[in-house]
């Protein structure tokens, strides 16, 4: 990989890569050591001519997955009902633009609607954007935040 | 009718202009108006600043390090490139911020300056004292207490004879340092793996000390062999007000 590539990718996307990671870990620490990794994974896996919109998808997708995991690793569990909001369903679309709630229904999802779930509803991307950064086809991408919105529903219904 | 807020990834494609027309036009609009939406887009804004200030100094060396291991022939490209990157940054920017935590003094030199050093390594955190050994890729952050001067460097001599300016890092002169008895120096770095005795000087003074004549002292030093940087807590001909130093022997790590 050229030298200047290396030195382009980090200056330009790192802070990016920095700030997702510190909305979904809560931690500066944790969202350094997240965007290291992040870049470590690019660097192994960077070939071929990608343009630059590409290749900010793609990084954004590593980071989620790095994060995600992280938090998975942490064995963060299921939300306790009682730490979550007590609402009314009806208003499941409007909660889920609340970022911080995003991320805590993510740890009592399974794996694969976190990554979708995260960037759609936090991250605020497009169902054909997260298609794109995930690598999946927009239906999948339907399918998965159907079953998290269901999952979330029934996770705040408990508390309602 | 509701209102379709500029979304985090939005705002970040704003920054690197990979927005389609329509879709810029729409968030800077709406950017215009919606205080939430600027809110969040300070938060990023804060976030890319504390990135290229703090951690891309810090933490481009051990990337750089990682990076070696996986695929040697281009580890010259990458370091070249991620060392011009925090030769920018540190040019251009300079560390604002410091995770502090509660540190002992571990050699207390001529002048008053007191200055302490705090290593990572992994996920444990442990304090210096005088003749600890360390090992390449800990990671290693400064203090002073007792500080009477403005200006502040922290500079070294390995066990190969390589200076290296720690604070600021890779500058060319000290900086200027927080008021207070108890300074912070920002960022850490990551030691590399020179065997051997490094010799470290917190040098404090009341005007900005040109870093060359440091360097030449501790080479000079170095010049001395082993036992004279283990055993040299002052260095002579350098205008500091204060010097406060630290000898680590540096391992291999397996």
């Amino acid at each position: 990989m050229p030298r200047a590539r290396v030195t382009g990718l980090y200056f330009q996307h790192g802070p990016a890569i920095f700030s997702l990671c510190r909305r979904l870990l809560r931690d500066d620490v944790a969202a350094e050591d997240a965007t290291q990794e992040t870049f470590i994974r690019v660097y192994r896996h960077l070939d071929g001519a990608r343009d630059a919109k590409e290749i900010q998808a793609w990084i954004y997708r590593i980071a989620t997955n790095y994060c995600l995991n992280e938090i998975r690793d942490r064995k963060n569990r299921p939300v306790p009902s009682e730490t979550l909001p007590e609402i009314a369903v009806e208003s499941l679309e409007a909660l889920l633009g609340d970022r911080e709630l995003v991320r805590r229904i993510l740890s009592s999802v399974p794996e694969n609607q976190r990554v979708i779930a995260w960037l759609h509803h936090a991250e605020g991307m497009t169902q054909d954007e997260v298609a794109a950064v995930v690598g999946v086809s927009r239906r999948t991408v339907v399918t998965r935040l159907a079953e998290f919105e269901d999952a979330a529903a029934r996770l705040l219904r408990r508390v309602a | 009718m509701t209102v379709q807020h500029a979304s985090p990834y939005q705002l970040e494609a704003l920054r690197v202009a990979t927005l389609d027309r329509d879709e810029e036009l729409r968030v800077r609009t709406h950017l215009a108006s919606c205080l939430p939406c600027r809110r969040l887009a300070s938060e990023i804004d804060e976030a890319h600043l504390y990135f290229t200030q703090d951690v891309a100094p810090r933490t481009s060396f051990a990337v750089e390090r990682r990076l070696s291991r996986w695929r040697r022939p281009l580890r010259g490209a990458i370091a070249g490139s991620l060392l011009s990157l925090v030769a920018l940054f540190v040019v251009i920017l300079r560390p604002h911020r410091d995770a502090s935590a509660p540190i002992e003094p571990v050699f207390i030199a001529k002048g008053g300056a007191v200055m302490s050093v705090i290593a990572k390594r992994g996920t444990n955190q442990f304090e210096v004292h005088d003749g600890d050994a360390l090992a390449g890729g800990d990671e290693i952050r400064f203090r002073l207490a007792g500080v009477t001067g403005r200006y502040a460097i922290v500079i070294s001599v390995d066990g190969n004879g390589t200076t290296t300016v720690y604070w600021p890092f890779a500058g060319t002169h000290s900086a200027p340092i927080g008021a207070g008895s108890g300074v912070a120096l920002g960022g850490s770095v990551v030691l590399d793996g020179s065997p051997g005795p490094e010799r470290i000087f917190g040098l404090v003074s009341d005007a900005p000390i040109d870093a060359q004549p440091v360097v030449g002292a501790l080479q000079r030093l170095h010049a001395a062999g082993p036992s004279a940087v283990r055993a040299t807590t002052h260095l002579d001909g350098v205008p500091a007000a204060a010097q406060s130093t630290i000898l680590v022997e540096k391992k291999t790590m397996k």
